[in-house]
């Protein structure tokens, strides 16, 4: 009952513009300073596989989930059509689709443990032992 | 080949506990232990002109592909093809196994990449999408049967490169891996093909290469261009392919050339419902081979793991008309 107020209370925040900017998110440690919307986009469709000589591993929240529809429409420009049938195309070539975690938290706990992982996350549940490397306006 | 099958199929579901798997429909059945899937497809298609019937259950393929360390990766793929079919009459049950698809790859780099072993040839738009269940409509346009080996077995260098360029390069000098199930029997082939993108929506490439054909002794020597444009909703695309032709005892000067467009257009009108427009045209040469063919297609995803596709082909000679229609699903 819990998770369903906090979802609709999240919803909500969105729909009015409450909610911050999300943030795309790598360790404290890794070299990845910075990158562009059409990496991450790339990133995010296994189109590119390394940033910065560094293997990257890209981390989604679940599909439903009110920051990913923002990703998958403003960073893969697809919508949920599209995307099913580009991975259809990925799947029969031998390709993943980036991991899915079940919370930010679990974002933020992988990203930390994972050399090369990268996540998003509401600005608001950023931590210090966390870098920024892409802003996205919602 | 059968216990290849086994090791490869069953053996993981016998060995890995039911919580290390994960199956989702279309995306096949992920056995988290070595970070690998298992999964497949099967096609049941239906060919009718006024010569020609045919029934075919094929393409029920097997595939294990997996990424278990950072830089290297594997992928195998068994085919059953043209398991069951009916030709004008005439029944026929195919019992062999290929193999499609089967080989390792090593990440270097964005720029570097190498793949070894039996792989789809990466040239054009429509060749790395052979597979039924992904292609827009039954039918293939003949830039993608008539002027290169759908498979090599060989090495492959490909990667991404500075400025939204990407690569692939690849060669065989060998025989080939279940050689018998290609397009041509062939065991020496080069060739490449440079991509280029133009924007988020635009893509272009340039190809070229040389292959031998075995049977009858050919030599061929290609040289094409693609275009895709896509844009929500819409999809634009055209290929052109030319290839020379040298019949190996021929004189150097009796040669010959084979010319092949299309030009395709896809528009999603509802939720999982397509309508395909495809003009093509090929010519032969040498054995006076051309036609020019007007497909229009429909293509209906209830949904995303399956394909149901009706399409009739217009040609000049109209016993040569052809209505296609197949079912594929992914799982």
């Amino acid at each position: 009952m819990g998770g369903v107020i906090v979802a609709l209370l999240t919803a909500l925040a969105v729909a009015v513009g409450w909610a911050g900017d999300i943030v795309f998110i790598v360790s404290k440690d890794s070299d990845i300073e910075g990158i562009t919307l059409s990496e991450l986009r790339k990133i995010y469709l296994r189109e590119k596989e390394f940033v910065g000589g560094q293997y990257a591993v890209p981390v989604n929240l679940p599909a439903g989930n009110p920051i990913r529809k923002v990703v998958e429409r403003k960073v893969l420009r697809m919508d949920r059509e599209e995307l099913e049938l580009y991975w259809n195309r990925k799947y029969l070539d031998g390709t993943e689709p980036p991991v899915v975690l079940s919370s930010e938290k679990a974002v933020k706990e992988f990203v930390r443990k994972v050399k090369g992982a990268i996540g998003y996350v509401d600005e608001d549940n950023l931590e210090e032992d966390l870098k920024v490397i892409y802003r996205l306006k919602r | 080949m059968k216990s290849l099958l086994f090791l490869f199929v069953f053996l993981p579901l016998l060995v890995f506990s039911q919580e290390t798997l994960h199956y989702v429909p279309g995306r096949g059945l992920r056995i988290q232990p070595i970070k690998s899937t298992l999964g497949g497809y099967v096609t049941v298609s239906y060919e009718r002109s006024d010569i020609h019937e045919s029934f075919e259950l094929d393409d029920l393929a097997l595939l294990i592909y997996g990424h278990p360390l950072e830089r290297f990766k594997y992928f195998l793929e068994l085919e059953l093809d043209d398991l069951y079919s009916v030709k004008n009459g005439k029944k026929r049950f195919k019992k062999r196994i290929d193999i499609e698809r089967g080989y390792i790859e090593f990440l270097l780099s964005e720029a570097f990449k190498l793949r070894a072993g039996r792989f789809i040839t990466p040239v054009g738009l429509w060749n790395p999408i052979h597979i039924n269940v992904l292609k827009w409509t039954t039918s293939d346009p003949l830039t993608a049967t008539e002027f290169f080996p759908k498979f090599t077995t060989g090495l492959e260098v490909f990667g991404n490169l500075p400025s939204d360029f990407s690569y692939s390069m690849f060669a065989q000098n060998n025989r080939g891996i279940s050689e018998g199930y290609n397009n041509f029997l062939t065991r020496k082939v080069i060739g490449g093909e440079l991509r280029k993108e133009l924007g988020e929506n635009l893509k272009i490439g340039l190809n070229g290469g040389w292959f031998e054909i075995k049977e009858p002794e050919e030599e061929l020597t290609f040289f094409g261009t693609n275009i895709l444009y896509r844009v929500p909703k819409l999809e634009l695309s055209a290929e052109l392919m030319y290839a020379i032709e040298k019949e190996k005892y021929l004189p150097e000067t009796r040669w010959s050339y084979r010319l092949s467009y299309y030009a395709q257009g896809v528009y999603r009108v509802f939720r999982g419902n397509y309508a395909i427009v495809r003009y093509g045209f090929f010519k032969d040469k040498s054995d006076l081979r051309h036609y020019r063919i007007l497909t229009l297609g429909w293509n209906f995803r209830p949904v995303y793991y399956t394909a149901f596709k009706v399409e009739y082909q217009l040609r000049r000679k109209k016993e040569l008309s052809t209505f296609l229609t197949s079912f594929s699903w992914m799982f």
